[in-house]
């Protein structure tokens, strides 16, 4: 049973699609009761996959015994299993803090049920993001999670068709950009496997191909990574529910920049190859581009297009760890991935509680909220203080790791970026919390359910437990994460960052 | 000979491909958009087969298999982004709406 674990975890949530799908159209209560236990099955298997992960390093699984790589092959790391939980956690938190929403509306049982087959069709093609190592079986997984996620938009509001369209067709486009790079790798390398292709190219030193095939992998990811910025998907984030948008600007949208990491890393293997100036130019450009989103952010009147800013802001974090490449850089950026996974998720489930339909929600909701509902008040200020870096908050180890690398690497201009926005996030924090708390005649906010506050909460404390024991993590999931040429072994054995590593 | 004749079956596909892919964008009308996106992606296909069916001089059959599983795929992602189209149909009443949205946005 043990050796089939790794499949096992990436089919439980797709198998049971069908089957909650079906079971909507008999009994919500039926329908809840089957998706708690595969919620509590997945559990299992990935405690089981952690236990084992954890004590032999990796864990292979060839599909129908096919050794990579002619077959597809599932490895399980570490750091990916790690993210898998969060991933699982975020889900399940979004399925219980939905109950509520779907019990209002007592007459829509088959939409309830569809939301839920939508969520696992989702949670199983994000984990074959993390887990599938062959190109091809990427892009499957790619557009499923983009067709569960445009469905998820549907079924959450009907009237986002046109959004849900465009995130599916600009998607879709993006991904067959994917696809372009991987029959261009076929037709250089002959193979699929990307740890084979790293091995190829290696072999061939070919600049060009890699360059080539990065440049179409990056623009594969913009449509999705840019989600849900207002400037694209206008009504999107006043018309669809909170928890739809904490999910899918979640573990959609970091997944996918984890997958980009990947493949430029340790498939392309891009930085070891001299990369153009005009390449260089753009990958600086994208930093400020990215943090550009805080100031549109913090100049929103709604507080949920404030989030959604912020939620695409923050990808600037990860990209400049990624950009440095340094190991100091690479362990904070992997810490704010799984720093953002839960901040983003717990700022749209904040705003949830503030609105009972999907509308605006102008910042003046904020008021008093820390005196009228003060657990919730406690968990914004944690996802705040994480998002501006404010210890113990895992947010803060993540940018202090992210400022070690830049030093490191003696890039003074990141640097600079990084420190000014992480200045501008705290004059955004300490806004928010003078709002939270002064205005006591403010408009009251309406009361809301356990079921929307235990999420929030969890994921606060999730932040937290992740900043105390930020070194545990490091060592044990982060670490072996990263290039092999970082971690503490005498003689690395994958190519890494050229010269840069020597 | 040989060589010229392959050489204009990948141009020809290349500048498909490129006139799909400039459709993308340019189309206003969501089901044009759609047969742009089919075109596009075909195009991909068809310009790897012709890149990799053959192998120093050996047919190889896995970009086939290949190909077949990538098509069968696409007819489906191609019936999904045809119930999305009709869902805005249904809401707005038109398959012509990028424009407004986009005078929306701003």
């Amino acid at each position: 049973m043990k050796e089939h674990l790794p499949i096992l975890i990436l089919i439980l949530p797709l198998v049971s699609v069908p089957f909650i799908a079906g079971l909507s159209f008999t009994s919500n209560w039926m329908n809840r009761l089957f998706v708690l236990i595969v919620f509590t099955t997945g559990w299992v298997f990935g405690w089981e996959t952690l236990e084992g992960v954890l004590s032999n390093g990796l864990s292979f699984y060839n599909l129908g015994g096919w050794a990579a790589p002619w077959g597809i092959e599932v490895v399980l790391t570490p750091f990916t299993v790690f993210l898998a939980g969060w991933i699982w956690l975020i889900g399940m938190s979004t399925w219980f803090y939905g109950l509520p929403y779907w019990i209002l509306q007592r007459k829509e049982s088959v939409k309830e049920g569809l939301f839920n087959a939508f969520l696992f069709l989702l949670l199983g093609s994000v984990l074959g993001l993390l887990f599938l190592r062959d190109l091809l079986s990427l892009y499957f997984c790619l557009e499923t999670a983009l067709a569960a996620a445009a469905g998820l938009m549907v079924v959450g509001q009907a009237k986002n068709w046109a959004d849900g369209f465009y995130l599916f067709f600009w998607g879709s486009a993006g991904a067959s950009l994917l696809l372009l790079s991987a029959f261009f790798l076929y037709a250089s390398t002959g193979t699929l496997n990307l740890d084979d292709l790293l091995s190829q190219i290696f072999i061939s030193k070919n600049a060009a191909v890699v360059l080539t095939a990065g440049l179409l992998s990056v623009f594969a990811f913009v449509v999705p990574l840019t989600f849900p910025l207002p400037s694209f998907f206008s009504r999107l984030v006043s018309q669809t529910p909170s928890f739809v948008m904490g999910l899918l600007s979640s573990i959609l949208v970091r997944s996918l920049v984890y997958l980009l990491f990947i493949l430029l890393f340790f498939t392309l293997n891009l930085p070891g190859f001299h990369q153009p100036f005009w390449i260089l130019g753009f990958e600086y450009l994208l930093i400020p581009l990215l943090f550009w989103n805080f100031v549109l952010a913090f100049r929103q009147n709604d507080f949920q297009q404030s989030i959604a800013f912020i939620g695409v802001a923050q990808l600037g974090f990860l990209f400049v760890g990624f950009f440095l490449g340094n190991k100091s850089a690479l362990t904070g950026s992997l810490l704010e991935l799984l720093n953002q996974l839960l901040i983003v998720a717990g700022l749209f489930f904040i705003a949830g509680t503030l609105r009972a339909t999907p509308g605006v929600l102008p910042l003046s909701r904020l008021a008093g909220l820390g005196r009228q509902r003060p657990w919730t008040g406690l968990a914004l200020i944690v996802f705040a203080a994480s998002l501006v870096g404010i210890p113990p908050t895992c947010g803060s180890l993540g940018k202090w790791y992210l400022i070690q690398g830049a030093l490191e690497r003696n890039n003074w201009i990141l640097l600079v970026l990084v420190a000014a926005t992480v200045l501008l996030n705290l004059f955004y924090f300490i806004k928010l919390i003078v709002l939270i708390y002064e205005h006591r005649d403010a408009a009251a906010t309406e009361s809301s359910s356990i079921a929307s506050k235990i999420p929030i909460l969890i994921l606060a404390l999730g932040i937290i437990i992740l900043g105390v024991f930020h070194q545990t993590v490091i060592d044990r999931f982060i670490e072996p994460a990263l290039p092999k040429a970082f971690q503490n072994i005498s003689i690395p054995n994958v190519p890494f960052l050229g010269k840069q590593v020597e | 000979m040989i060589l010229n004749t392959l050489l204009i079956i990948r141009i020809s596909i290349l500048l498909l491909g490129l006139t799909a892919f400039y459709r993308l964008f340019a189309s206003t009308h969501l089901v044009k958009k759609i047969a742009a996106w089919a075109v596009f992606q075909a195009s991909i296909v068809l310009l790897w087969l012709s890149a990799s069916s053959h192998y120093h001089g050996q047919e190889n059959p896995i970009p086939r298999v290949v190909a077949f599983l990538i098509g069968v795929f696409s007819m489906g992602i191609l019936g999904i982004m045809l119930i999305f189209a009709l869902g805005v149909l249904r809401r707005r009443g038109s398959w012509e709406i990028e424009n407004k949205d986009a005078k929306r946005s701003t």
